[in-house]
């Protein structure tokens, strides 16, 4: 006898048709869900869709498909990828069942036959196994563990339970199926046959194959409503999210660059101002379908520095409550401040680090739309004290610190005594160094500009500095949510530079970083810009800079976000720290490199104050004490005026020096 | 729906301004200019209510060289109209002249108006002239030193910043008020408002246009010299613990305010 799969045995006959019936309005339901949520989302028509799908299908199948950010994350990631890929495998069984039974057996052929049928009985017991098992281990993080990010709701109780029913009914069917109907094969299907002879040998048949049918018909009916409320519930994650990474990430900037929504010097002042965002009705189809898309996972939450430091944001937060907004009946166009939906400071409090984006499994980006809610704010121009007194400041002395240009002045002769030329003095030089406003106004700033300085003499880099006429790139201006006054520095800076045709610059600020060489290009200047961690490693892998006095420290280093995550640069920090600190030791904090944790002073929250519990810089110098490392390095002046006042407020300024990584070096010469 | 005029003055930044080192007299013509810190408060507290009880805010300011790009900032904050008088002969006008002038100007381009809105003083001058003087030209009430602010219907109600307390005064309209830093913190406009202010109507105006000639606006006061303070900072250092420094400065502190605690 070979074996066969016996489709709809055990049932009166007719029951394939009656099923068929069922399953109609379950279907119209979906399909409805799905022309619903596609249309309330603006998608215009099906040819477009399928256009911007399919510029993603690479993204989608890295992303999607194979969870390359999901399985990230270790216990979450392999949970999922149980349920995952077991609902897959369960899918395309029941599919091949269905071309089986309905297809090719009225053609009198047979797929589900001989080896080939056994292989399926037992591929299918293991992948229902592995079902079941990323199911516990759901119901372990969320009841047992209780994981804090980790948010329970009706809904969600709901798709587990619905879910769990599947999985349990059909190993119930298979044993009733080989109790009743024992066939020489049942070993194939281990796990029916395991239940089948722990629960339900020896029972009456008749009885059995009554209960047989009621299960049957309710793991049907089970399964037909989870497909049709799909589209209606947190599982739609299925679609939304592989059409978000298809949809959107192909068009995503680079982290660190902000989109350019208008030109100021192009702009018709006639013309209609809109900035940002203030109601849902305002973003396209495509920032809504991000939205639609989050699954509500934590992941943002957990890795946001504002959240941790008891501020009023989370990311998760924002996109949840807009993602619900998209749903409500009149949600597309109230004002989501003005209805109290999303509080100011929630919007205010994030700095920008980009790790939210980071630990997206789905390449949603909270922070952009924290980011354009912001520009909504500005443009009305309401803000507190602070934050106009920083524009002002910018607009007025071209930097946010409001000193005049004396200030900046006497700076330049302090480095002049040193050696170092202006540009004007020494117009073939090189590299231009800008030195950056936290390096030029801040008394601890000024002592990295002078060890930059010190190095770059001492190894004989062909180097300059503009000056007085150094000014603020427009960073804070940007990322305040200020454009106009962004663009109105950043035009001038470009003007200069382009009147001096500098081409290469030296920077020891991340946010300088960032903005000269990512950010200016949207306005006309290229520029090959180098972090000073790049400088300095490439004179001492050349050996143009010698180190002649090995520290003997042990030393941490703090990643910051924009020559990090941001700019990607992990290595060259790390390599010079060592180089100088021949004779010590270098330890890893617990989150470090792509992971790091921002110290506060991003996306210009170093210039005005939000309503917290615990400050950024303070958590992070925890971390840097619990590797006992006597010296904390740093990259960035912010991070350095951070955790500057992170430790003397912690009163561990006696016990961990802060210095950045210039000044290691500088020490070691 | 009260129609407000604002009275803005632009003066030079004097957080910037750097005396010259010998002659000790500010260095103007390096000086930035701005509007007035206290008139940037009276044209916030005019958009608010404008934006609760509906009416106009015109913008009116005078002076030796206005610079329309600072007027325009008003705007951008909410005003919808401004009328500029630039004639040199301001250039030394104290609170006297410069109250002739805006009456000139209010006379002239907006004669119908309820309340006029001031800053208490200037940042330059410090003389907390105009404003008064302004009612006295008008002959209407004034209220000086506001940081509270309710308009009625033909009345408001305003809160007095008084030396030991807050005096609460009401009176009929028209009429005119001087505010204080503490009233409001003014909107700061982005850069594309200011730009699309452009499209609001900004009028420049003559001596002639308001019928005034140069010897109206001849200043009552004759500065003489303007000098910086010359301060030498004590510099005295204190050594010991912690705890005994704090007394130590303490005392020096009680000292210095006349040994009251």
């Amino acid at each position: 006898m070979e074996p066969i799969r016996e489709t709809y045995i055990l049932l009166p006959p007719g029951t394939d048709f009656l099923m068929y019936l069922v399953l109609v309005p379950f279907a119209l339901v979906f399909v409805f869900g799905v022309v619903y949520r596609l249309r309330r989302l603006g998608v215009r028509s099906v040819g477009e869709l399928l256009n911007s799908v399919f510029r993603g299908v690479g993204y989608m199948a890295r992303y999607g498909l194979l969870q390359r950010k999901v399985v990230s994350e270790h216990l979450a990631g392999v949970m999922h990828l149980l349920i995952y890929t077991g609902i897959i495998a369960l899918f395309i069984g029941t599919t091949l069942v269905f071309i089986d039974h309905d297809i090719l057996r009225v053609l009198g052929l047979r797929l589900l036959r001989g080896d080939f049928y056994l292989g399926f009985e037992f591929v299918l017991d293991v992948m229902g196994v592995a079902f079941l098992l990323g199911l516990a281990l759901l119901i372990y993080r969320r009841f047992i563990r209780h994981e804090p990010r980790l948010r329970n709701r009706l809904e969600y109780s709901m798709a587990l339970a619905g879910l769990l029913f599947i999985g349990l009914s059909g190993y119930v069917l298979e044993a009733i199926r080989l109790t009743v109907e024992p066939r020489p094969w049942s070993g194939y299907s281990f796990v029916g046959k395991a239940v089948s002879t722990a629960f339900f040998v020896n029972l009456p048949t008749e009885p059995l194959t009554l209960l047989y049918r009621g299960i049957w018909w309710s793991h049907a009916i089970v399964a037909f409503a989870m497909v049709a409320v799909l589209p209606y519930s947190p599982l739609g994650h299925i679609f939304s999210t592989l059409l978000n990474i298809a949809v959107n990430a192909p068009r995503q900037l680079p982290l660190g660059k902000m989109k350019t929504p208008f030109r100021i010097d192009e702009l018709d002042p006639s013309a209609d101002i809109k900035l940002g965002f203030r109601s849902l009705a305002e973003l396209g189809w495509m920032e809504k379908l991000g939205l639609d898309a989050c699954t509500d996972c934590g992941r943002c939450e957990a890795a946001c520095p504002a959240h941790a430091a008891g501020t009023p944001l989370s990311p998760r937060d924002i996109m949840q409550k807009l993602r619900r907004q998209l749903w409500r009946s009149d949600g597309l166009d109230e004002d989501v401040f003005a209805s109290g939906l999303i509080d100011e400071e929630e919007v205010w409090a994030c700095t920008t680090c980009s790790a939210c984006i980071e630990a997206c499994p789905v390449l949603i980006r909270p922070m952009d739309y924290i980011l354009e809610m912001r520009r909504a704010l500005t443009l009305e121009g309401k803000l507190d004290k602070r934050k106009t007194a920083m524009l002002t400041n910018l607009s007025r002395y071209g930097n946010p610190y409001g000193f005049d240009q004396s200030e900046k002045q006497k700076f330049f002769e302090e480095l002049a005594e040193m050696g170092v030329q202006t540009l004007e003095e020494k117009p073939d030089a090189e590299y231009v160094y800008w030195i950056g406003c936290a390096s030029i106004y801040d008394a601890r700033g000024r002592e990295i500009a002078k060890s930059v300085a010190k190095i770059l003499l001492k190894a004989g880099v062909s180097f300059a500095v503009l000056g007085v006429e150094e000014t603020c790139t427009g960073d804070p201006a940007r990322r305040i949510g200020e454009e106009g006054r962004f663009q109105e520095l950043a035009l001038q800076n470009i003007e200069t530079l382009k009147q001096k045709s500098v081409k290469k610059i030296i920077v020891n600020c991340p946010h300088c970083f960032n903005t000269l060489k990512k950010e200016y290009r949207d306005f006309g200047l290229e520029l090959e810009v180098k972090h000073h961690s790049q400088v300095i490693g490439e004179l001492l892998r050349t050996g143009r800079l010698k180190l002649t006095k090995p520290l003997s420290e042990k030393i941490t280093l703090h990643d910051s976000c924009y020559i990090g995550r941001i700019n990607d640069v992990f290595e060259e920090p790390r390599f010079i720290i060592q180089s100088a600190n021949k004779d010590g030791t270098y330890v890893e904090m617990s989150r470090s490199g792509r992971k790091s944790f921002c110290c506060g002073a991003g996306g210009s929250t170093y210039w005005y104050e939000v309503r917290r519990t615990d400050r950024e810089s303070v958590i992070r110098l925890r971390e840097a004490v619990e590797t006992g490392a006597s010296i904390l390095a740093v990259e960035c002046p912010y991070c350095m005026q951070m955790f500057a006042d992170a430790a003397r407020v912690t009163g561990v300024d006696q016990s961990l020096k802060i210095k950045d990584i210039a000044e290691i070096v500088a020490e070691s010469i | 729906m009260p129609d407000i005029v604002v009275c803005v003055k632009q003066t030079v930044d004097v957080y910037q301004l750097k005396p010259h080192p010998e002659t000790l007299a500010p260095q103007l013509s390096q000086a930035q200019w701005k509007n007035s810190d206290f008139d940037l408060n009276a044209v916030e507290e005019a958009v608010r209510i404008k934006e609760k009880s509906g009416g106009k805010v015109v913008v009116v300011s005078v002076g030796p060289e206005v610079k329309q790009l600072l007027v325009r900032e008003c705007l951008a904050m909410g005003a919808d109209e401004a009328y500029i008088l630039s004639d040199p002969s301001l250039a030394q006008a104290d609170g006297a002249a410069t109250a002739k002038a805006l009456a000139a100007v209010i006379k002239t381009a907006s004669p119908k108006w309820d309340i006029i809105l001031c800053g208490e003083a200037s940042l330059d001058q410090n003389a907390y002239q105009t404003g008064p003087r302004l009612a006295e030209i008008f002959n209407v009430p004034h209220v000086s030193y506001v940081n509270k602010l309710e308009v009625g219907d033909r009345v408001l109600k305003a809160w007095r910043a008084v030396e030991d307390g807050v005096e609460v005064v009401s009176c009929s309209l028209p009429a005119v008020v001087t505010v204080g830093l503490e009233i409001n913190t003014p909107r700061l406009p982005s850069l594309l408002m200011i730009r699309a202010a452009q499209k609001k109507p900004l009028k420049e105006l003559s001596l002639n246009d308001v019928g005034l000639t140069k010897d109206d606006l001849m200043p009552r006061a004759e500065t003489l010299e303007v000098k910086a303070l010359k301060t030498e900072r004590r510099r005295q250092v204190f050594e010991g613990k912690v705890e005994e420094l704090a007394e130590k400065l303490a005392e020096r502190i009680i000292a210095h305010m006349g040994g009251r605690r």
